[in-house]
């Protein structure tokens, strides 16, 4: 590792460099997934328009926790109706960057419950918009900031998002890449398989065998994933000025220390506005 | 000037359309435009057997869940967003005192759509090679009349009655929402009965003036209660953000299901007769500046 750069910002750009001239709208769900997409837009992809969830395109949008519509309506560009996004949907040309809680070795992803769906251990959200996504998006990319054997498992425990198994008969959707901590892999639809595009510097194939739940192909001369240059990461920082970001990479006491520290900063600009 | 009939009643009387084993809706997304004061009425009254469905359920789903009126829920999705989980629901999952039906978002809308227009379902890709097909039996794989795809029938989703809130309305019952409709206006032409909630009614003259947002028409609503802070603890854009402190207060206290009753539902739910007494049991409207842009400023 030659150059300082914290895993957010590896991430976030290699999320923002997978979108593809195909892909005209970016939907974003999470704060990676919003800054991805305004990367891809200010260095990769001008043509990319930028959906976040309450149905503005476009805009001064950042991530946030609780500003909501506050934050989009300030300055959008254009408003949309829930049937425009969901004729985007069916028409295709959009991409999503999205974390499920599982997902496995034929692309399945799962958000709905651990465990048996009838009798959950853990009950999680519901399926969303992953069963709508994976028969029709251009970009159904997944990430993962803990790649582990409980997240990257043999088989979902549910399939709300469809991979590659005998299941899928239609040719619209199919995820496209899996980013985690550990490295960007790929699908092979043909073997149902998943292997290793570029591991993240300092990363080998023992981890990934260690910290995955089913063998993942990594060949010997696989690169390395391209750090952020210093044009992403001082982008991916004036586009989050809040760091909700990092909340995504944080667990227990630090990610409530954030959370609260988030929430103070977030009461404070509502209350200049 | 607009000679329009009133649909004005009171919280109650709106609540009371509401019978034994209806299937509600309820307006807004996840922490966005909640109706929670005619849920918290529905919550006090003695409806029972209740089908909830959610495209996008939220605290609304929650409470009613918590006080025992669901028999079913229909769901897309029942979360806090940033706040977390719904502890109810997950509760409810767990346990297995709920039926659930899963849909996903577009087949929810679908389902929708086919009720507004009559039909008895609109065909989609959604949910093949999922296992939504396999746990929720209401949406039916067929082989497409015109080519040979296998498509699914999504059936019509018909709730006898859906509640919506809004930051202002007129008492003709156009709804007028500068944020995100979300599905709003599917879910009123859907519903056999539509009652509205504002934050403040509009005069004639302001209704003329907020005219390119009044994206809820009156032709589908059914009636008008005006309820000032009606999302709380959800948003209500322009007027106030999400109350996650609240929900955060909501959220420990449903960590102890026996105490639950007295910590949480008696203070702000079943002891607050009225919207008056949630805000008086909140420490006051006042103190909810802090969800408004401006805050103390106001």
């Amino acid at each position: 590792m030659t150059t300082e750069f914290a895993l957010d910002e590896l991430m976030i750009a290699t999320m923002a460099r997978q979108f593809g001239p195909e892909v005209r709208v970016a939907a974003a769900a999470t704060a990676c997934s919003l800054l991805a997409a305004l990367v891809a837009q200010r260095l990769y992809q001008p043509h990319l328009a930028v959906a976040t969830s309450f149905n503005v395109l476009d805009g001064q949008l950042f991530p946030n926790l609780s500003l909501g519509e506050f934050a989009v309506y300030r300055r959008p560009q254009a408003r949309t109706r829930i049937g425009d996004l969901f004729d985007l949907v069916h028409a295709g040309p959009a991409a999503i960057w999205m974390n499920p809680v599982q997902v496995d070795q034929a692309g399945n992803a799962n958000i709905s419950a651990i465990g048996p769906w009838e009798r959950p251990r853990v009950a999680l959200i519901g399926a969303r918009g992953l069963p709508d996504n994976t028969v029709n998006l251009a970009g159904v990319y997944y990430y993962l900031t803990d790649h582990s054997p409980k997240s990257i498992v043999a088989q979902v425990d549910f399939i709300c998002g469809g991979g590659y198994g005998p299941g899928r008969q239609v040719p619209y959707g199919g995820p496209k890449v899996l980013l985690t901590n550990l490295g960007l892999f790929t699908w092979d639809p043909k073997t149902v398989s998943l292997r290793a595009a570029s591991l993240h510097s300092g990363v080998t194939p023992e981890q990934v065998a260690e910290r995955s739940g089913f063998p993942v192909a990594v060949a010997a001369d696989t690169p390395m994933t391209p750090p952020p240059t210093v044009e992403e990461s001082d982008l991916i920082r004036s586009l989050d000025p809040l760091g909700a970001r990092k909340l995504e990479f944080l667990k227990g006491e630090a990610a409530a220390a954030h959370l609260a520290e988030l929430k103070r900063r977030e009461a404070e600009l509502l209350a200049s506005w | 000037m607009n000679t329009a009939h009133s649909k004005l009643m009171n919280l109650d009387a709106a609540v009371a359309l509401v019978k034994d084993g209806d299937t509600i809706i309820c307006g807004g997304s996840s922490l966005v435009r909640k109706p929670m004061a005619a849920v918290r009425a529905l919550a006090r009254s003695a409806v029972r057997d209740l089908t909830v469905v959610a495209f996008l359920g939220g605290p609304e789903v929650d409470l009613l869940l918590a006080v025992g009126k669901v028999r079913k829920v229909s769901y897309a999705y029942v979360g806090f967003e940033a706040a977390g989980m719904a502890p109810h629901f997950r509760r409810a999952r767990e346990a297995r005192s709920i039926e659930a039906q899963e849909w996903s978002e577009y087949t929810l809308i679908a389902g929708l759509e086919a009720a507004a227009r009559r039909l008895p379902f609109l065909p989609t890709r959604s949910g093949l090679g999922t296992d939504l097909l396999r746990v929720n039996p209401a949406l039916v794989p067929f082989t497409s009349p015109i080519g040979a795809e296998t498509l699914v029938a999504v059936p019509a989703l018909k709730p006898d009655v859906a509640f919506i809130h809004v930051p202002t309305a007129h008492p003709s019952g156009y709804g007028v929402v500068p944020g995100d409709l979300v599905a709003d206006d599917l879910i009123a032409k859907s519903a056999a009965c539509t009652i509205l909630t504002c934050d403040r009614l509009l005069s004639d003259e302001e209704l003329e003036q907020a005219a390119g947002d009044a994206l809820l028409q009156r032709w589908w609503v059914d009636g008008v209660v005006e309820v000032p802070w009606g999302a709380h603890p959800t948003a209500c854009f322009p007027c106030y953000t999400a109350d996650l402190e609240h929900l955060g207060i909501y959220q420990s206290a449903a960590r102890d299901p026996q105490s639950f009753p007295q910590s949480y539902l008696v203070p702000y739910v079943l002891g607050a007769a009225d919207q008056a007494a949630y805000l008086a049991a909140l420490g006051g409207a006042e103190t909810l500046t802090r969800l408004q842009p401006g805050g103390e400023r106001r």
